[in-house]
This record gives C-alpha cells, sequence and structure tokens, in this order.
C-alpha cells in the first residue's frame, strides 16, 4: 500500500527532491530565527556592541529573504506535485473505469464511483502533498529547535526532549479521537442531509398525508442529536491546544526554575539570551505539534481512501477484446445463441442460472419480439447482444460460416448497434449534442432528419432554443417521454445493423406513441431488431413473438399463431385487453 | 428536545433581517454565551500578555541583577515566578476552553434551530412553490448553508473577535512598556491587513471557481456511471475519456491557480511581518543598549510583537468567512420569506365524516407565475358525482387531468369557478381534515428510508396493531413479497436499504391507502410503469380499495377506464367529450380512436 502510494510520485522525482529540500530550509529556517533574537540579547544588548548588532541585522534581513523564496518554493511544489498526481489518478481511474464491465456497476453505486475519483482522490493527494508537507516541517522544525536548544543548553535542552515525544504520543492519540468524534458527526450530517432530500421530494406525499407535525418532531429528534455530537466533538476539539499549551507551560517553568537556581550559585550561568531563546522555542513548539497530530491522525482515513481508489484500479476487467480480435464491421448476417447458459457474475455460482441452454437464431431483417414476466430473462438476452456480458457457457455466433461474436472487438461490435433504453439516458448538454452522441460526425441536417423519423422533431422545435436548448442534469429538464424520443433518436442516427428497444416507449403517451410506433416500424424495415415491450400493441406487428420465462422460449410464433393457441400469450393478451374480471365487476355497468 | 419557540423566533430572524444583523439576531437568547465567550477571551488575552510582563520582571530583578551582585531573595522569586507563570498558562487555558465551549453551544443550538424551522417552513410551503424550486437547492439551503452559518457562528465571528481583542490587548501592553517600542512596531501591520484582505477576497473567488470545476468534472463522471450502458451500447468510451480529461484538466488548471495565490500571498506577507519584526528587533536593541530600557523588556517586547504582526494576516479570511456565511443566512432567509400556505390547523372543527360527492362548476385554474394572457391550466371545468361513484380523466399529457384532481385537497387554489364536497364549499373544510379523507396513488410510488411497516403506517395518526398492517398488505398483494424480505416488515427500503421493484413499490402505497382508508380515492396513473402482470394484480388489489368510495382515474390505457361511471376526455384544460364508454364509442372521437388503437379492435 504505502509502495504504492510512494510509487505515484515516480513521475516526478526532480520535484519531490526540490519540495523536501524547500521543507528543510523553511524549518531550519524558523530555528535559526530564535537563534538570532538569542544574539540580539546575548551579544549586541549584552556586549552592549553597535557592530554586532548591525552584523546580527543583516542577517536577520537576509534570512527573511531567504525564507520568503523557501516558502514560496514550498508551496508551488507541494501544489503542483499534489495537483499532479490527483490529475493522473483520476485519469487512471476513469480510463480503467470504462473498461470495467457491467457486472461492477451492478454492485457498485453510482455514488461509491464519484467518491472514489473525488474525495478519496482528494484526501489521498492532500496527504501526499499537504500533509507530507506539514509533518516534514513539523518533524525538522522540532528537531532542529532541540539540537538548538541542546547546544544552548544540554541541561534544558533534555528537560525538553523529555517531554517532547510523550506529548507528541498523547496529541496524536487524543486527536484521533477528535478525529473520529468527527467522523460520527459527519455520518450523523449525512443522514438528516438525506432526510432532507426524502422531505422535499417527497413533500407532496407528506402534505397529501397531513403528516407534516410527525415529520416535524422526527426531524428535531435527528437534529437533536447532531447538535449534541457537534457539540461534544468542539468541546473535545477546543480542549486540545489548551491542554498541549499547559504542558509546555510546565516545560518552560522548569526552564525559569533552573536558570534562577543557576544564577542564584552563581555556577554556570545561562545567558538571558537563552532563557529567552528556550521561551521561543517551547512555546512555538505547539504548532508543529498540532500539525502533525493532525495529519497522523487523519492519516488513517487517507489510506483508506488510497486503498480503495488502488482497489478499484485492480478491479479486474470481465468483458475483454480477445487477443487479434477483428476491427472491421460486423456481417450482415444471421445472429444465433447455441446453447448459451449465463449467470450473472456477482451471482452464487451455485444459483440456476438465468438462461439455461438456451438457443436461438434470427435471421437478417427479422423483427423478434420478447415479452414475459419481469425477470424472466427477456433484459438479458437482450444485454448479452448488446455484449455488456458474454455467455458463461455456449456461444454467440453471427454469420455463415458462423464466428464467435468475441473475434470483434468490443468496439466493432457496439458501434454497429442501436439500443434505446428504458430509463431514457441522457448527459447534461444540448438536445443536439445528445442526439449526435449515436454517431459522433453526423451533421446537423442529417441529426434533423432522424428527428423527424422519430417524431421528437415535433417538441423540439416548440422549444425556445430548438436542437440547442439545454437537457439539464440526467436530462432532468424533458419529460420522461421526451427523454425516450431523444434516445430513440439517438439510436437511429446510429443507422444500426442491429436495433434493440427495450422497454423504450412505455413512458410516451399514448397518442405519441401511435406515430413513433408508425416510425419504429419503418425503421426496423430490413433490420434486424429485438423488441422488449409491455404494451403488447408495440409488439404485435412482430415478425417472431417469443414470450420468455425462467430462462426459455415457452411459445414462438406471430400475434396470430400464438393467439390461436390457447397459451401463456393470449392470457397475457386478454389480460393487458381488459381490466380484470373483478374490477370489471366491481366497476358496475 | 428543541425549543420549538426559539426556532420559531430564529426563522423570523433569518426572514426579516439581511446578512451579519440576521447573524446576530438568530442567536436569540444564546447571545448571552456569545458576549461572555468574548469577554472571557479578553481575559485569557490579559493572562498571556501578563506572562511577559513576568518574564521581564524575573530577567531584569532575577537574572540581570545577580550579574551585578547577590539577590537576597532569588530562589524565591525563582520559584514565585514559576508558579505564576504555571497560574497563568492555567487561567489562559481553561478560559480559552471554556468561550470556545460557549461559542460552540450557542453555534450549534442555533444551527439546530434554523434546521428545524427550516424543516418545518419546508413542509408548508405550498405545492406551487416546490413545483419551481429545485430540489438539489431547497436541500443544499437547509444542509450546507445552515452548516456554514453555524460555522460563522463557532468560528470566525468570534474569530474577529479574538483577532482584533489580541491586538488591543497586546498594543495596549506594549503601551505601558514603552510607548516608543509600540510605534515602531505598528507600520507594517496596516499593510498585511491590506494584503490578508485583498488575499483572500481572490482566493475566496478561486476556490468557488475551482469548486465549479470541480462540480463539472462531477457531472461527467456521475452521468459517466449511471450512463454506462449508453456508453458500451455506443461504444463512446473513447469519447467519454476525452470528456473527462478535458473537465479534469481544467480543475487541475483551477487548482493551481489556487496554489499560485497562495505561493504569492504567504512569502509576501512572512516578508512584510518579517522586516517589521525586524525594525522593532533593531530598535528594541538600540534602546536597550542605550539604556533606555531594560532587557528584561527587550524580552518581554519580543515575545510580545510576535502577538502583534502575525494574528492580524487572519482577518482578511476571517471577514471572507463571515461575509460568506452572511451570504448563507440570506439564501436561508430567501426560502423562509416564501409564504407558506395555512392549513387551517386552528379551526377546532372535528373530521365530520365525508361521503364523496362532488360538484366542480365552471372551475379555471392559472398556476401561480403564469401571464394573464397565457390560456388557463382549466377552463371551465364542470362535473358531478354521487357519493362512490368512479370518475375517469383520459387526455393527452398536459391536457390538465391532474390539475383537475389536484384541486381537491387544495394542493392549488383555483381562480375561477367553485367546488363543493357534500354540498359544502371545498374551503369550508380545514386542509389537514380533507387531506385525511383522500388517498391518492401516484403514477411515481415514493417510498421513504424505513421499515415497510413504517412506510405502510406513514401518515397514519393513530396507532395500528401487527394484524392491521398484515390485513392491509394482503389486500394490497404485497403481503407475500413483505413476508420473503430478509427482516419481514421490519426490512428498510427506499434509498438506503432493499430495492423493491416500481410494482412492488406502488402496492406498499396501495396498503398505505387500505389503511388509511380515505372517503375519496385518486389514481392518478397508477400503472403505467409497470408490466401487464403486475399491473392486473395492482387492478385486483385496487378494486377492493375502490369499494364504496368516489373514485377518480387517470390512465393512458383506455382498458384501465372503460368501466367508469362517467369518462372526461380532456384537451387543453377542457372537458371535450363526457358519458359512459359505450356512449362514447357510439359517438366517436378521440375517445374511439384511442379505444380502437389501443385494444386492436377492427373500425
Amino acid at each position: 500500500m504505502l509502495r504504492r502510494l510512494v510509487e505515484l510520485f515516480g513521475p516526478y522525482k526532480r520535484q519531490v527532491v526540490l519540495y523536501v529540500v524547500a521543507i528543510a530550509f523553511v524549518s531550519v529556517g524558523d530555528g535559526v530565527f530564535t537563534l538570532l533574537g538569542k544574539a540580539f540579547v546575548d551579544d549586541a544588548i549584552g556586549g552592549r556592541d553597535t557592530a554586532a548588532l548591525t552584523r546580527i541585522a543583516i542577517a536577520y534581513g537576509s534570512l527573511i529573504l531567504f525564507q520568503s523564496v523557501s516558502v514560496w518554493a514550498m508551496i508551488r511544489f507541494a501544489g503542483t506535485l499534489g495537483e499532479s498526481i490527483g490529475y493522473s489518478l483520476r485519469r487512471r481511474a476513469f480510463a480503467h473505469l470504462q473498461r470495467l464491465s457491467l457486472d461492477f456497476y451492478d454492485r457498485t453505486a453510482v455514488g461509491r464511483i464519484v467518491s472514489r475519483l473525488t474525495s478519496d482522490t482528494e484526501r489521498v493527494t492532500e496527504l501526499m502533498s499537504w500533509g507530507l508537507l506539514d509533518v516534514g516541517w513539523s518533524v525538522l522544525n522540532i528537531g532542529a529547535a532541540l539540537v538548538f536548544m541542546l547546544v544552548i543548553d544540554w541541561r534544558l535542552g533534555l528537560i525538553v526532549l523529555g517531554v517532547v515525544p510523550p506529548l507528541v504520543y498523547a496529541a496524536v492519540r487524543f486527536r484521533s479521537h477528535i478525529v473520529d468524534q468527527f467522523r460520527r458527526v459527519r455520518a450523523l450530517h449525512a443522514r438528516i442531509t438525506g432526510t432532507l432530500n426524502e422531505a422535499v421530494t417527497g413533500v407532496r406525499v407528506i402534505k397529501s398525508l397531513a403528516r407534516e407535525n410527525t415529520n416535524n418532531t422526527e426531524f428535531s429528534a435527528l437534529t437533536g442529536s447532531l447538535r449534541d455530537r457537534a457539540y461534544r466533538a468542539a468541546y473535545l476539539s477546543a480542549m486540545f491546544l489548551p491542554a498541549v499549551q499547559l504542558i509546555t507551560s510546565l516545560a518552560l517553568g522548569a526552564v525559569v526554575v533552573l536558570s534562577g537556581i543557576d544564577t542564584n550559585l552563581g555556577g554556570d550561568r545561562i545567558s538571558v539570551g537563552s532563557v529567552q531563546a528556550f521561551f521561543g522555542y517551547v512555546t512555538f513548539m505547539l504548532w508543529p505539534i498540532q500539525e502533525m497530530a493532525r495529519v497522523f491522525a487523519e492519516m488513517q482515513q487517507s489510506l483508506a481512501s488510497g486503498e480503495r481508489i488502488f482497489s478499484l484500479l485492480d478491479t479486474p476487467v470481465l468483458v475483454q477484446d480477445l487477443p487479434g480480435a477483428s476491427e472491421r464491421p460486423l456481417p450482415h448476417a444471421a445472429l444465433s445463441f447455441d446453447r448459451v447458459t449465463f449467470r450473472y457474475p456477482s451471482t452464487p455460482a451455485a444459483a440456476p442460472p438465468v438462461l439455461d441452454d438456451f438457443s436461438l437464431r434470427v435471421e437478417p431483417g427479422e423483427t423478434v419480439a420478447l415479452v414475459g414476466p419481469t425477470g424472466g430473462g427477456k433484459s438479458t438476452i437482450v444485454s448479452l447482444i448488446a455484449r455488456f456480458y458474454e455467455p458463461t457457457a455456449g456461444a454467440i455466433r453471427v454469420g455463415s460460416p458462423s464466428t464467435d461474436y468475441r473475434a470483434f472487438s468490443q468496439r466493432a461490435w457496439q458501434a454497429r448497434l442501436g439500443m434505446v433504453l428504458q430509463s431514457p439516458h441522457l448527459f447534461s448538454g444540448t438536445i443536439r449534442e445528445n442526439i449526435r452522441y449515436g454517431r459522433l460526425d453526423a451533421t446537423d441536417a442529417e441529426l434533423e432528419a432522424a428527428a423527424r423519423l422519430t417524431g421528437a422533431d415535433e417538441f423540439i422545435s416548440a422549444l425556445a432554443d430548438g436542437y440547442s436548448s439545454e437537457v439539464g442534469e440526467g436530462g432532468t429538464l424533458l419529460s420522461v417521454g421526451q427523454k425516450q424520443l431523444v434516445s430513440l433518436t439517438r439510436a437511429v442516427l446510429v443507422e444500426p445493423d442491429i436495433f434493440i428497444l427495450d422497454e423504450a416507449t412505455s413512458s410516451i403517451d399514448s397518442l405519441s406513441e401511435l406515430h413513433v410506433q408508425r416510425s419504429i416500424e419503418q425503421l426496423m424495415e430490413g433490420r434486424m431488431s429485438f423488441v422488449i415491450a409491455h404494451r403488447l400493441s408495440t409488439v404485435r406487428r412482430a415478425d417472431r413473438i417469443l414470450v420468455i420465462d425462467g430462462g426459455r422460449v415457452v411459445e414462438s410464433g406471430t400475434h396470430h399463431e400464438l393467439l390461436a393457441t390457447d397459451g401463456r400469450y393470449r392470457r397475457l393478451y386478454s389480460n393487458a385487453a381488459a381490466p380484470s374480471a373483478e374490477v370489471t365487476d366491481s366497476l358496475g355497468p | 428536545m428543541s425549543d420549538h419557540a426559539a426556532a420559531t423566533r430564529t426563522t423570523l430572524a433569518l426572514r426579516d433581517a439581511r446578512g451579519v444583523s440576521a447573524l446576530w439576531r438568530a442567536l436569540d437568547d444564546t447571545r448571552v454565551g456569545y458576549v461572555v465567550a468574548v469577554a472571557l477571551l479578553a481575559v485569557a488575552l490579559a493572562a498571556r500578555s501578563a506572562t511577559f510582563l513576568l518574564l521581564r520582571t524575573f530577567v531584569d530583578e532575577v537574572l540581570v541583577a545577580s550579574a551585578a551582585g547577590p539577590v537576597p531573595d532569588a530562589l524565591v522569586r525563582t520559584w514565585t515566578t514559576a508558579v505564576a507563570f504555571v497560574a497563568l498558562a492555567t487561567v489562559l487555558a481553561l478560559l480559552t476552553l471554556i468561550a470556545d465551549a460557549l461559542a460552540a453551544r450557542a453555534a450549534e443550538t442555533t444551527a439546530q434551530r434554523i434546521r428545524d424551522g427550516l424543516h418545518a417552513h419546508l413542509l408548508r410551503l405550498p405545492f406551487a412553490y416546490h413545483d419551481a424550486a429545485s430540489t438539489g437547492d431547497l436541500v443544499q439551503r437547509a444542509s450546507s448553508d445552515v452548516d456554514s452559518v453555524r460555522r460563522t457562528l463557532h468560528k470566525h465571528t468570534i474569530g474577529v473577535g479574538r483577532v482584533v481583542l489580541i491586538f488591543a490587548v497586546n498594543v495596549a501592553t506594549l503601551w505601558a512598556l514603552s510607548p516608543t517600542l509600540m510605534l515602531v512596531s505598528l507600520p507594517g501591520v496596516p499593510l498585511n491587513v491590506l494584503l490578508s484582505f485583498l488575499f483572500h477576497r481572490r482566493i475566496s473567488d478561486s476556490y468557488e471557481a475551482m469548486q465549479a470545476q470541480d462540480a463539472r468534472m462531477t457531472t461527467v463522471l456521475q452521468e459517466n456511471a449511471s450512463g454506462v450502458r449508453v456508453v458500451k451500447a455506443f461504444a463512446r468510451q473513447q469519447h467519454e475519456i476525452e470528456k473527462f480529461d478535458t473537465e479534469n484538466r481544467a480543475r487541475r488548471q483551477r487548482a493551481l491557480h489556487l496554489v499560485g495565490l497562495h505561493a504569492g500571498f504567504w512569502p509576501a506577507s512572512d516578508l512584510i511581518g518579517g522586516t517589521q519584526m525586524l525594525v522593532g528587533l533593531v530598535v528594541g536593541a538600540t534602546m536597550a543598549i542605550d539604556g533606555t530600557i531594560s532587557v528584561g523588556t527587550f524580552v518581554a517586547y519580543s515575545g510580545l510583537i510576535v502577538w502583534i504582526i502575525w494574528p492580524l494576516r487572519e482577518l482578511g479570511r476571517l471577514v471572507v468567512e463571515v461575509s460568506k456565511g452572511a451570504v448563507s443566512a440570506d439564501r436561508i432567509g430567501a426560502v423562509l420569506r416564501s409564504d407558506p400556505e395555512l392549513l387551517d390547523e386552528s379551526a377546532d372543527e372535528q373530521a365530520a365524516p365525508i361521503s364523496g360527492e362532488v360538484s366542480y362548476d365552471r372551475v379555471t385554474l392559472r398556476y401561480p407565475g403564469t401571464a394573464e394572457d397565457a390560456s388557463p391550466v382549466l377552463d371551465q371545468v364542470s362535473f358531478r358525482c354521487r357519493a362512490g361513484e368512479v370518475i375517469a380523466l383520459l387526455g393527452h399529457t398536459g391536457s390538465g387531468k391532474t390539475s383537475v384532481v389536484n384541486l381537491l385537497p387544495r394542493f392549488y387554489e383555483y381562480q375561477g369557478g367553485s367546488i363543493r364536497l357534500d354540498d359544502r364549499p371545498l374551503e369550508s373544510i380545514p386542509k389537514h381534515l380533507l387531506r385525511q379523507q383522500i388517498g391518492t396513488v401516484d403514477q411515481e410510488p415514493l417510498l421513504f428510508s424505513a421499515s415497510v411497516r413504517d412506510n405502510i403506517t406513514y401518515g397514519v395518526a393513530r396507532s395500528v396493531s401487527d394484524d392491521e398492517v398484515e390485513a392491509a398488505a394482503e389486500a394490497a398483494a404485497i403481503h407475500d413479497v413483505i413476508a420473503e424480505l430478509p427482516d419481514g416488515y421490519q426490512t428498510i427500503v427506499g434509498e438506503r436499504g432493499v430495492t423493491l421493484s416500481g410494482g412492488q413499490r406502488q402496492r406498499v402505497t396501495i396498503a398505505r391507502t387500505v389503511l388509511r382508508a380515505p372517503a375519496i380515492l385518486i389514481l392518478d396513473d397508477s400503472t403505467s410503469s409497470v408490466d401487464i402482470q403486475t399491473e392486473s394484480r395492482i387492478w385486483a388489489a385496487l378494486q377492493q380499495l375502490m369499494e364504496g368510495r368516489t373514485t377518480f382515474i387517470i390512465a393512458h390505457r383506455v382498458q384501465s377506464l372503460m368501466r367508469a361511471d362517467q369518462i372526461l376526455v380532456m384537451a387543453k384544460g377542457r372537458v371535450v367529450q363526457r358519458g359512459t364508454h359505450a356512449q362514447l364509442l357510439a359517438t366517436g372521437g378521440l375517445y374511439r380512436k384511442l379505444y380502437q388503437l389501443q385494444v386492436g379492435a377492427p373500425s
């Protein structure tokens, strides 16, 4: 883990060296300031020596300039290093995410993925730039101060040396405890934000159930415990600095006593400047101790973040191009499932497969409709065709002589698919950009022609900015039906060989659907198409309707053939065409 | 737990006042603690300055004096100094802690009051407000803006006080030591403060720009992850990598700009402060050589000057933070300034049982904020129905179907005509009583992050037995599904728990409605997002629920509403056709067209 973190510095070796040098200069320089302060008292004032005063002043002035340059370099290098590492970590992680197959996305929430590349990356780079800076500066600063103190007066130096390590240890422990408290506060805060989010999204429900008062009481209980917990954390945190301060003041008390005793005994006297220097060193030590404690206390979290990022980078890619995969476009030929068995990678091996020894052959230009209950395997079949997953056993073949579709690169394969999904996903940007996603080099004219074909043109032209209208984050500015029209247009623009419609029109209202239906039929003309739909009006005209249940084809035929046999399809159809008998009765004549 | 009256006072303060004055008034009764905290800080800081005076006496009267000859009570004075020193440090530590704790208490208490008050206000804002507002924005105001106010109260406002006090106390001490030294120590200070202001204003803008860029980058990432199927289906990985890289690069650029500002400010400020230190030390040393001041005074001075020069460069940051807190307070205030709807809770009228006879007489509705000359959402809609009847509404998206039913629970105020319920004007029934009598099953079933049981009993005011809950679940045909869940009825669902399918969620909300046993039922496109089998299961559940209740059905599918007592076909806010299925089929028009399309019957 630590080794991998250090490896991140790899490309920036020169900067790292300069950065460490700058930190060393700054920390030692701070100690020299205090030494010069001693010189002011002992050499200039004590010796009543104006020439010495000039020399010391010049030294002090030069040190100020030198320190300014060092501080500049230190900030510059720490910042650049951190940003470069953060940038390349995010880049690597994002590129890896593009290669990961769908099973990863099935078991990982989007929020998790986002925080790997945002807050986790942030924490790691923070540790490796500013965190390292703070620790380096603190250690060197305390070290330099201790050396100077030992040189000035070894007995006093030893006293301080005795106090520092346990103090640092205690400070780190205490700080970790505080960090832990704040983590709990944040967790509670996140819960409250979640509740607020629910309150706002669910406000219509809450209002229609007239439940406002109960919600207020429940919310108040949450904010009450947040207040108490936050106060406790704040209190502990407020204790930290005074506590360290108090301990160091004991060391200062000891300095006073020792110097007083020495003076009194008339022995090896401590100079006034030395006493002053000790005061300076010990008082200032508060800051490096505090910084060090903070970084060490937060390090645990940063390392955990690093662990999570590396585990993302290490996630194996399940669907990969085979060596020598063909880049040439896939042939316009029959597609067949050859004894395909499929089990989702995340399910245990003992679980029954979703598809079991499933075979199917679809001719070019044929339209196949898949109907059946949710979970029966319809979506799995189209996901396999799209190569979101690959068969666990068996193969999907194309053309004759048939070749396994794995012989093609994913890019070549997927570039010829046109897919419209039930939840139409749009990207923020304009409607035009979203449609163009289907074919990046499409001209505006081609794009608008596609929109006219699907009927999306009608609502788009009615918008104030037409095709340049922003769709909002995730397309929120459009209705679900409109989003489906845009995503349909996007697929049409591909001019795909294989057309897949997975519940593509479920949210388009019945009247608009009539129009969409006609254009879809036109589009499917001459293309191999797969249609999944709950509305049976959509599937009636398919060349072949497959009723899928339990991972197998239970019925197959045209609409009329299937209606003629008394089977699943007919039952489904009559269910859909009229409310169930009970409902019919209760509604009365 | 929370003091309701105080929460109300705090929200009123944020509503009525602006800027820093809003922050101050929001503190309400915790102000006392706040003022005491500042006073204690002043004492603590005086104690710290006193240690330097103590050091001066020790240096002059023990260390320096003994060089000239033995000092009689040197040992005693040494010990006294050491003890006094530790005592002062103790006072400093304790008072700082207490002051900080008092400020924290004031800030946390006020933050809780704002959260509670704002939450209550959000729930009272009318539907029209929520329609226009964005969820993310409201949540951000109620969470991060409140947090920003809390931080400002806890750290920044009192921080300004502390910095000013540190400066004042130490300047005063220095004046007592030597007015000349005090004067030579000040020229660099305003320069540093000015620099700090300029820098922090710029850094705050630059930081915001970076945050904004960070948000853009996150959006690309988030949309990529949630749209992974689309990315893969169109083989757009490379395109996405480039898109992300653009934002990632821009983010690095912004961050480096921020680094550049830091790298400019800190050395410059060090240079100014250091030079000021040097000037002070040289003048002090010269005076000490001359004998104008004692060695002890010089030692004390070199300790004090640090506290005059450095803390003030914090001022820029603190003032910028306080102004951000004030902006947050204003953003919260803006929400609070919107008028809540009146729930008529004061009306002591008992919930008279409603039988469910409804009449709309030439009702016209225009949503607030739409232009006067725009065509109304509802235009002279009239109909009447007897208790227990089924009214179906059919029409295009945007034809006004949902608006018709939204008026019944008084979610919106209509502008013309009248609505009567059980032959009483709708407005004579208090909103909260009215809403308890109306059950709605929406297109998008919404469950809360809570147990299934809590979701079913959500909004039922009385306590409910397990048997009742199960009976309701049975009636909604969801009991078997719930029994299969890992913790049965105690299973947590929603965002933080088990994910139920759309149809299952819908049946949970139906169970909720069963339990509430409302007099009037509104089924707004309840089954449009589920598959056929689920749909028939849901209809079977709804059928029991509709028994004896006035029911409004909105649906796209003719099959769902062909048996209603009355079908209203709507277009552009008007009822264009009405009648039973048979009548409408005989008449022709939109209804018949739709029927033929969907059922597939030959024309």
